[in-house]
C-alpha cells in the first residue's frame, strides 16, 4: 500500500494544476459508465486504462484502448510503470503524476492545499471534494482544451486518506445565485441590458468574451 | 400505450438537438436514443427552425454558440416566440453569469454548462420538462394535480375533460370512440 497519496495533476486549461487524488485499489479511466474518471471523448474508449497505484507510482494499464495510451509520450504496450514526475497521457487529456520528485507542488497551486490530519477541515466529505471535482472546476477546465470532449464527470477520491484535497474557494469569480436550473435568481439590471442593441449582439459580445478567457480566436 | 409511461415520458418523446459540433451531437444523440428519448440533430438557426416548425418537438437542447452567425440565445428566442410551451435546455461551454442572464431574458429554461454528467443531463431533461409543463397548464390554469382539466377530441370535437393528473395518458371519446391522448402541452 502506498505510504503517500499519489497525486494526478490535471495539465490542460484554465484550471491548470488541478489534482486527482488515486487510491490503492485499482481506478480506470474511459467512457463507459463505469470508469472512475470518465471521458466522453471520441478519442477515449469506454475502457480505456486503468491506473493501479502501488509504491509511489502508478501501474498504468492499457486496455486495449483504440488510440492508446501514452506515457511520456510513448505508448503502453500492456502495461507501464507511471513514475512521479511522468506524464499521462488518455485521448486528449493529460496528467502529471505527482510525488517526492516534485518540489513541494502541494504548496505552490493556489487552488489546492492538502490539510493536515487535525486540520479544521476533517469534517470535509467525499460528496464535497467530488462536487468540486465534478460539476465545475475539472470539467470546465478540460473543456477548454478539448472540442469533443463532453464530460469529465468525478474520480473516485481516496476515502480513507487523512489529507483530504481541499479547494480554495478564494479563486473562484464571483458566481450568481442560481436556481436549480442553472439560471439566475435574480434578473439583470436594465443598465445591462440598454448596453446591447439587440440579443444578437448581446450574445456575440458573450461568446466573444467567453473565447478571450480561454485565449481563443473566436470560431467563424 | 401510454399507461406503462409516466408523464414527463410522454412530454418528451422527440428532442431536437441544435449542436454545431458534429461529436459533441453524436455523442448526445446516441446518449439520449440509449435513454429512449427520440433525437433530431441540426447544426444551426436555419436547420433547428425547420425542424422545430416542421416537427414540432417536445424539447430543446441548444448550444449558444451555433455556425452560421446566429447563436443559440437568438434560436431560443425564435422558438419561445412560436411555441413557449416547448422547454429549452441551454447545453453550452459558456460558463459566464451574462450568458445565464441573457438566457433567462430569452426564455431559456435550463443552463448546463459542458463538460457534462449525461445522467444529470436526463434527470434536469425530466425536471425541466415537468416544471415548464406546470408552468404553462396547472398554473396558468390554476389547476392542481386532482382537478379537471378540458380538451378537444381530436376526432369529432367533442369537448372532454380528465384529471389534470392524467396528463399524457390515452381514453377513448366517448362520442366517436376514437383514442384521444390528453394533452401535454
Amino acid at each position: 500500500m502506498a505510504s503517500q497519496p499519489l497525486i494526478l495533476e490535471i495539465q490542460t486549461g484554465k484550471h491548470k494544476g488541478r489534482r486527482i487524488r488515486l487510491t490503492d485499489a485499482e481506478m480506470t479511466i474511459g467512457r463507459g459508465e463505469n470508469s472512475s474518471i470518465r471521458i466522453a471523448s471520441a478519442e477515449v474508449s469506454r475502457d480505456h486504462c486503468k491506473l493501479i497505484a502501488e509504491n509511489g507510482r502508478v501501474r498504468v494499464v492499457d486496455l486495449k484502448s483504440r488510440n492508446g495510451t501514452f506515457i511520456d509520450g510513448r505508448p503502453v504496450d500492456g502495461e507501464k510503470i507511471l513514475n512521479p514526475g511522468g506524464l499521462l497521457t488518455v485521448g486528449p487529456l493529460t496528467f502529471l503524476l505527482l510525488g517526492k520528485e516534485e518540489p513541494n507542488p502541494l504548496l505552490q497551486d493556489p487552488g489546492v492545499r492538502l490539510k493536515g490530519k487535525k486540520g479544521s477541515d476533517d469534517n470535509l466529505s467525499d460528496d464535497d471534494i467530488a462536487a468540486w471535482l465534478s460539476d465545475t472546476d475539472l470539467p470546465t477546465a478540460l473543456a477548454h482544451e478539448l472540442t469533443d470532449t463532453s464530460i469529465i464527470k468525478r474520480a473516485d477520491l481516496e476515502t480513507q486518506s487523512n489529507e483530504p484535497l481541499v479547494p480554495e474557494p478564494a479563486i473562484e469569480e464571483s458566481r450568481l445565485s442560481l436556481n436549480e436550473f442553472g439560471l439566475p435568481k435574480q434578473p439583470v439590471s436594465s443598465d445591462r441590458r440598454n448596453q446591447f442593441k439587440s440579443v444578437a449582439e448581446e450574445a456575440q459580445e458573450i461568446i466573444r468574451r467567453h473565447y478571450e478567457s480561454l485565449g481563443e480566436k473566436p470560431q467563424s | 400505450m401510454y399507461d406503462s409511461l409516466s408523464a414527463v415520458e410522454v412530454i418528451i418523446n422527440r428532442i431536437l438537438i441544435v449542436e454545431g459540433n458534429p461529436d459533441e451531437a453524436a455523442f448526445l444523440k446516441d446518449f439520449l436514443n440509449q435513454n429512449r428519448f427520440q433525437t433530431e440533430v441540426t447544426r444551426d438557426f436555419g436547420q433547428a427552425r425547420s425542424a422545430f416548425n416542421l416537427h414540432q418537438p417536445d424539447f430543446v437542447i441548444l448550444e449558444a454558440i451555433l455556425p452560421n452567425k446566429v447563436s443559440g440565445f437568438e434560436v431560443c428566442e425564435y422558438m419561445k416566440r412560436e411555441k413557449s410551451s416547448v422547454p429549452v435546455l441551454m447545453l453550452t461551454e459558456i460558463d459566464l453569469d451574462d450568458a445565464r442572464h441573457l438566457a433567462a431574458r430569452v426564455g431559456v429554461d435550463a443552463y448546463m454548462t459542458k463538460p457534462y454528467d449525461p445522467n444529470e443531463l436526463v434527470r434536469m431533461i425530466r425536471r425541466v420538462a415537468e416544471s415548464v409543463w406546470q408552468h404553462s397548464h396547472a398554473l396558468r390554469d390554476n389547476v392542481s394535480d386532482g382537478e379537471l382539466i378540458r380538451f378537444p377530441c381530436t376526432g369529432c370535437g367533442a369537448r372532454l375533460k380528465a384529471r389534470n393528473s392524467h396528463r399524457g395518458r390515452k381514453l377513448n371519446c366517448p362520442r366517436c370512440h376514437q383514442g384521444v391522448m390528453i394533452p401535454v402541452h
